[in-house]
């Protein structure tokens, strides 16, 4: 084995620039899978992070007639008892934080203009412990005991050509689907890495809209921070359980888990890699054939060595191992070269990340992802694509590996 | 003296379309231990085939080939290839050595595929050679870093390294100059008579008739005259 190791592996190097070709479109084929796959996991994990920190939380709990008419966001659909529920919700296992949101669509203007919003009425001192406060462009937060205090995304300040400090006018149907307008102060210009917040998103506290619309201590949904499971599985399960538990508490209620939100996402996800899977199929079959082609010009070219072996007593069998021996190489250097390549991308994505917003916009890509997208670890991929590689190898090495082992001698030590 | 090779009325006969060519038409011819033969005759008399199938490399279409007795007729494909393994080596006219090996791993080859001595063994065995053929101290080098007298040397060392039967030789001087020539041949002499080696060449070289002591004269695939002296 060893002196046919020898052989092959110096073969492999004698004609450098073909098989660094080879291995080169091996590697890229393999580290693209590696960094892509690490890619699909951090999307994943940061559309799944993004869902619980900025729009859903861990479970979102509102009156069943209010979820079937949520697009209109009915104010008479509000829980009426929120206190026992918030009681109830804290009392449990990895429940960490409990806040009240009132959702409302309305118009903000500026005293000339007026734009479409959508508001949202939240509890300063007690949203920020369930969902992430945006960043903000200039001003914060709502103040705990402040009134009349609004903030709003900054597209939509520079919209209206409002700025901190303005007076804007608030106008929206309260509860007995009345038209009321009220003046807030802008207090903060919110920069969101989701992107429809920041152009028509509007915050206000739960204390002014409970008297600007009519709420009379109506909430029309409560959110709920649990604690983070490192398992996505336990974490969705944590929330399930959750949600099946207050339902039965609670007949008329919907709790939305983070697990239906994530199982949705999850399945988007799936079908998203089940076509760069497809890519990735292809890239290998292009360096399968790529090896192929390597190999057998290496057995064309060494005719007269196969003659030579074969007349010294080498046995067809053994000539179709050397030269899948020499694909065998060429798949382990390549495969060692992609996950090397792969490795180098994950750090890149893991460690830097993709700017999703500068490279993408404000485009909606259908998926809850916003900010920078970083990558994962995937160890486990790593491995598969490593023994892929070095099966393709083998696989594309077979046919020349054959060809060469059925040569006759006689006309192998002929050839010129 | 037994005879070590023989040849029983050989026939080959190649077919091309519709075309029948007889390479050998009935050869006989027996070969003593420690002979020193050269196999004349024109081009597309049938030397090579005669030396192909002395080599176990092409089986006859008629006709037996026995070696110490033993008829290979019978041997399939592994087997054939065990046999060339253990007791048959060639020198070629273009030297063929490996090009990817050193001098010293093209001579341990067929120790290395024969497995049958120890790694250090082969090595001692693979330098006696080297030094027998007057390359001692080019162990290292590569075939490319080599003349063509002394890629024929390595190639000699090579056939000899696994006290083969038989040593096959297919004009081993065709591709070197006069010079080079007669020393391949003194070499191959020299161990024939020092080892007792068995040599069937074949040659158009009239320098190397002079040293054979055996010339078989093949002519339309029959043995034309068979000079000892």
């Amino acid at each position: 084995m060893g002196t046919l190791f020898k052989i092959a592996w110096r073969n492999v190097w004698r004609h450098g620039k073909r098989t660094a070709l080879t291995i080169v479109t091996m590697a890229f084929g393999l580290g693209l899978f590696i960094g892509m796959d690490s890619m699909l996991k951090g999307m994943d994990r940061s559309g799944l992070d993004n869902i619980v920190a900025l729009t859903d939380s861990s479970l979102r709990v509102s009156t069943a007639a209010y979820e079937e008419e949520r697009r209109s966001y009915p104010l008479a659909h509000g829980l009426r008892d929120a206190e026992r529920l918030e009681a109830f919700l804290l009392s449990r296992p990895r429940v960490q934080a409990v806040a009240r949101r009132t959702r409302f669509v309305g118009s903000l203007s500026n005293g000339v203009d007026a734009l479409p919003v959508l508001a949202v009425a939240a509890e300063p001192g007690r949203d920020e412990r369930v969902l992430s406060i945006p960043d903000f462009v200039e001003g914060s937060w709502l103040s705990a005991g402040g009134e009349r205090e609004l903030v709003l995304g900054f597209r939509l300040a520079a919209d209206l050509g409002v700025g901190l400090g303005d007076w804007v006018t608030l106008a929206a149907r309260t509860k007995y689907d009345a038209q009321n307008a009220d003046d807030f102060k802008v207090v903060g210009l919110i920069n969101s890495s989701e992107p429809s917040l920041n152009s028509s998103g509007v915050f206000i506290s739960m204390r002014d809209a409970d008297g600007f619309l009519d709420l009379e201590g109506l909430t029309t949904e409560l959110i709920v921070a649990m604690e983070r499971r490192v398992n996505l599985k336990d974490a969705m399960a944590d929330s399930d359980a959750l949600a099946a538990e207050l339902e039965a508490a609670f007949p008329g209620l919907d709790a939305r888990s983070f697990g239906d939100v994530g199982r949705e996402f999850l399945e988007l996800a799936k079908a998203k890699s089940k076509s760069i899977g497809l890519i990735i199929g292809i890239m290998m079959l292009i360096a399968g054939v790529g090896i192929a082609n390597t190999v057998l010009m290496s057995v064309y070219s060494r005719i007269r060595e196969i003659g030579v072996l074969r007349a010294f007593g080498f046995k067809p069998r053994e000539i179709s191992r050397l030269f899948l021996l020499e694909g065998g190489i060429l798949g382990v250097v390549g495969s060692a070269a992609g996950v090397a390549f792969g490795v180098a991308l994950d750090a890149y994505f893991i460690y830097v990340g993709f700017p999703m917003e500068s490279m993408m916009g404000e485009i909606d890509m259908g998926l809850p992802i916003w900010g920078n997208l970083y990558g994962e670890w995937n160890p486990q991929q790593m491995a598969v694509a490593a023994v892929v590689g070095v099966a393709v190898a083998l696989l594309a090495s077979r046919a020349p590996a054959k060809r060469a082992a059925r040569m006759e001698v006689t006309n192998a030590l002929r050839f010129v | 003296m037994a005879a070590i090779l023989e040849l029983k009325q050989v026939t080959k006969i190649y077919r091309k379309g519709d075309n029948e060519v007889r390479a050998l038409a009935g050869v006989d011819l027996a070969i003593e231990r420690g002979e020193f033969t050269a196999i004349m005759g024109p081009s597309g008399s049938g030397k090579t085939t005669f030396l192909n199938i002395v080599g176990c490399l092409d089986s006859p279409s008629a006709g037996t080939v026995s070696y110490d007795g033993r008829s290979l007729g019978a041997m399939k494909e592994d087997e054939l290839s065990e046999y060339r393994k253990r007791h048959i080596s060639f020198i070629f006219q273009s030297y063929n050595l490996i090009p990817v090996l050193t001098v010293r791993e093209n001579v341990e080859l067929p120790l290395v595929i024969e497995r049958r001595m120890a790694k250090d063994e082969i090595r001692a065995r693979a330098d006696e050679v080297i030094a027998a053929v007057g390359l001692k101290g080019l162990g290292e080098r590569y075939p490319r870093e080599l003349s063509g007298g002394q890629e024929q040397r390595v190639a000699i060392a090579r056939a000899l390294v696994k006290d083969p039967y038989i040593v096959l030789a297919d004009e081993p001087t065709a591709n070197l100059d006069s010079h080079t020539a007669e020393e391949i041949v003194d070499i191959m002499r020299e161990i024939n008579r020092a080892k007792g080696a068995t040599f069937i060449f074949s040659t158009h070289d009239p320098l190397v008739k002079t040293h054979a002591r055996r010339v078989v004269t093949i002519r339309d695939g029959l043995v034309h005259a068979d000079e000892r002296k």
